[in-house]
């Protein structure tokens, strides 16, 4: 689906202006949770997922990807974005804040511990088990 | 529908299952790690002492 939609994206349309809609929508989906408004957050939720998964894609459909770069930027920014909506959660009625930023943590060491693997083992997996993806292409 | 969740402490569970979440993630990591760790120590034998 994201090849698809890539596809038909105008040329104007660069992969870094997905990364950024990306960032723009996890700080929506931040503001969202913490004004109490759960369905906003979900549709900044899919906007998200959609910058975040489809800069790579693009860069990939139109032979563009510089693989170092789009490393270090795809995950900078994931870094970022969690940080940002775990906060956004925390401030919201739903959960403690300790409890948002417990989750942002927890995630933050996960993200180290395949960071960790790339550069001792050679290998980049996202999965744990069952969960996630077991490998994500660079742009 | 929101407050009514919220004055049914049904949303008020929400903190122990992200905390559970948090838990199973950790857990994952340890494992993980502790098998790295094995993978390593068999890929790098211990350097005699000079």
């Amino acid at each position: 689906m994201l090849e698809w939609i890539a596809c038909r994206l105008p040329r104007w349309v660069l992969p870094d202006h997905l990364t950024a809609l990306g960032v723009v929508a996890a700080i929506g989906i931040a503001v969202a949770y913490a004004a109490a408004s759960p369905w906003l957050a979900s549709v900044f939720l899919v906007v998200h997922w959609l910058g975040d998964s489809l800069d790579g894609t693009l860069a990939r459909v139109r032979r563009t990807e510089h693989p170092r770069y789009g490393y270090y930027l795809d995950h900078l920014v994931d870094a970022v974005a969690t940080a940002v909506i775990g906060i956004g959660l925390g401030l919201s009625p739903y959960v403690l804040l300790v409890t948002g930023l417990g989750a942002v943590v927890a995630y933050l060491v996960l993200s180290i511990n395949t960071y960790l693997e790339t550069q001792t083992l050679g290998v980049f997996s996202l999965g744990y088990g069952r969960l996630g993806r077991r490998r994500r292409g660079s742009r | 529908m929101l407050n009514t969740l919220l004055g049914l402490g049904v949303i008020a569970a929400l903190d122990p299952v992200v905390w559970a979440i948090v838990g199973l993630m950790l857990c994952a990591v340890a494992v993980r790690a502790a098998r790295n760790l094995r993978a390593l120590a068999a890929r790098e034998p211990a350097q005699a002492a000079p």
